[in-house]
């Protein structure tokens, strides 16, 4: 018998057993690594869980067949206000089932996204990009990210770089709580000026689980797209002397504000999938999910 | 729709999908993992297509899909034209 349940702790172990034997990567991880990697996931609290604690499927949806663990769906789920109005937002990660039940995936599916108002998954894989987009509607909001390689400035620098601690250092509002609910799970913030303009930049500081020299700065929201565009090459310079050396600097196209001036850059392709309900106009960032708070 | 015109139809997308496999003798296509789910997304759109219905994702089950038996009686239920 086939059942679609949210996720508990009683289930972390079959959890664990079923990711391991659907992503060959994990497999080669302890048990004690791969909970550890996970726990951002499977137990995120925002600060506004109050209105989240009803959310069916809070942590994650498993798929039963009877006693037995042979999927897991993993869901964040947050509040984004658009327009004034609050909107429950389901992000989609880690999704998997064992190859005979993945028949399953498209009812588990169904009975999610009925849960939210707004949809995404960031990283689908090819399977996962075809059932959700051909059957479920969703779009591809994004699908180009740029990688930018750290150069060295040839020039004295103009625009200035503040790193954030705390999130009553932010004096925006908006721009304070997204940091407080992030900051636990590693996300970092930086305002950067230029002639008395501001903007601010949130990035996840990704570290390769083979190689620890293979770093990444993710970038998860920008506030100031232009300003950020015209700058980059000093702040992706700042962030590196900040927090050590990385490799790439990963911007998604969305966050950039005209042509991209750059002297070391590849292209690759980022699948950023969203269904969102009539009118609501989500601007694509990538806060409150897998890319702002697991190193994937 | 008839039984005979419903599994003409259903042929051509299953040959489409995978042509190695003896469609008539197999019944347990994805229970024993011969289709895969990619190939479930190829057969719900091209079935949803050519029967003018539109699958749910509920009955997407393995009892509905591991035979063209199954899958006749499924489109049959749907009322597939």
């Amino acid at each position: 018998m086939i059942s679609i349940v949210p996720y508990s702790g009683e289930y972390k172990v079959g959890v664990l057993a079923v990711l391991k034997r659907n992503f060959p990567w994990m497999a080669r991880y302890s048990d004690e690594w791969l909970s550890r990697w996970l726990s951002p996931l499977i137990e995120y609290h925002w600060a506004d869980d109050p209105d989240i604690s009803d959310v069916p499927f809070k942590y994650g949806a498993i798929v039963l067949d009877g006693d037995n663990v042979v999927g897991f769906f993993g869901t964040i789920y947050s509040y984004r206000l658009i327009g004034g109005k609050k909107y429950l937002c389901l992000n989609f990660s880690t999704w998997c089932a064992d190859a005979e039940y993945r028949i399953h995936t498209f009812s588990a599916l169904k009975k999610l996204c009925a849960t939210a108002d707004i949809l995404t998954d960031f990283t689908p894989n090819e399977p996962s990009r075809e059932i959700i987009t051909k059957m479920f509607g969703f779009k591809y909001a994004e699908t180009k990210c740029f990688n930018l390689c750290p150069v060295p400035l040839l020039h004295s620098a103009k625009a200035s770089v503040r790193f954030i601690n705390d999130p009553s250092e932010l004096k925006d509002p908006e721009q304070s709580a997204i940091f407080a609910e992030h900051q636990k799970y590693g996300l970092k913030c930086a305002e950067f000026e230029r002639d008395g303009e501001k903007g601010c930049i949130f990035y996840y500081f990704h570290t390769s689980r083979k190689l620890k020299l293979y770093r990444i700065v993710r970038t998860v929201k920008i506030y100031n797209r232009k300003l950020f565009t015209e700058n980059l090459r000093e702040i992706a310079r700042k962030i590196q002397k900040h927090e050590g050396f990385f490799i790439h600097f990963c911007v998604d196209s969305c966050f950039i504000d005209g042509k991209l001036s750059y002297p070391l850059y590849f292209v690759r392709k980022a699948y950023r999938c969203v269904r969102t309900k009539e009118n609501i106009n989500f601007q694509l960032d990538f806060l409150y999910s897998e890319l702002s708070m697991l190193d994937i | 729709m008839k039984g005979g015109a419903i599994m003409e139809k259903l042929a051509g997308i299953l040959k489409e999908i995978k042509s190695d496999v003896d469609y008539g003798k197999e019944s347990r296509l994805f229970t024993d993992g011969i289709l895969t789910s990619l190939d479930m997304v190829r057969l719900v759109l091209g079935i949803n297509e050519l029967f003018g219905i539109e699958i749910d994702p509920d009955d997407i089950i393995t009892e509905n899909f591991d035979s063209v038996p199954a899958m006749m009686k499924l489109i049959e239920r749907y009322g597939g034209k």
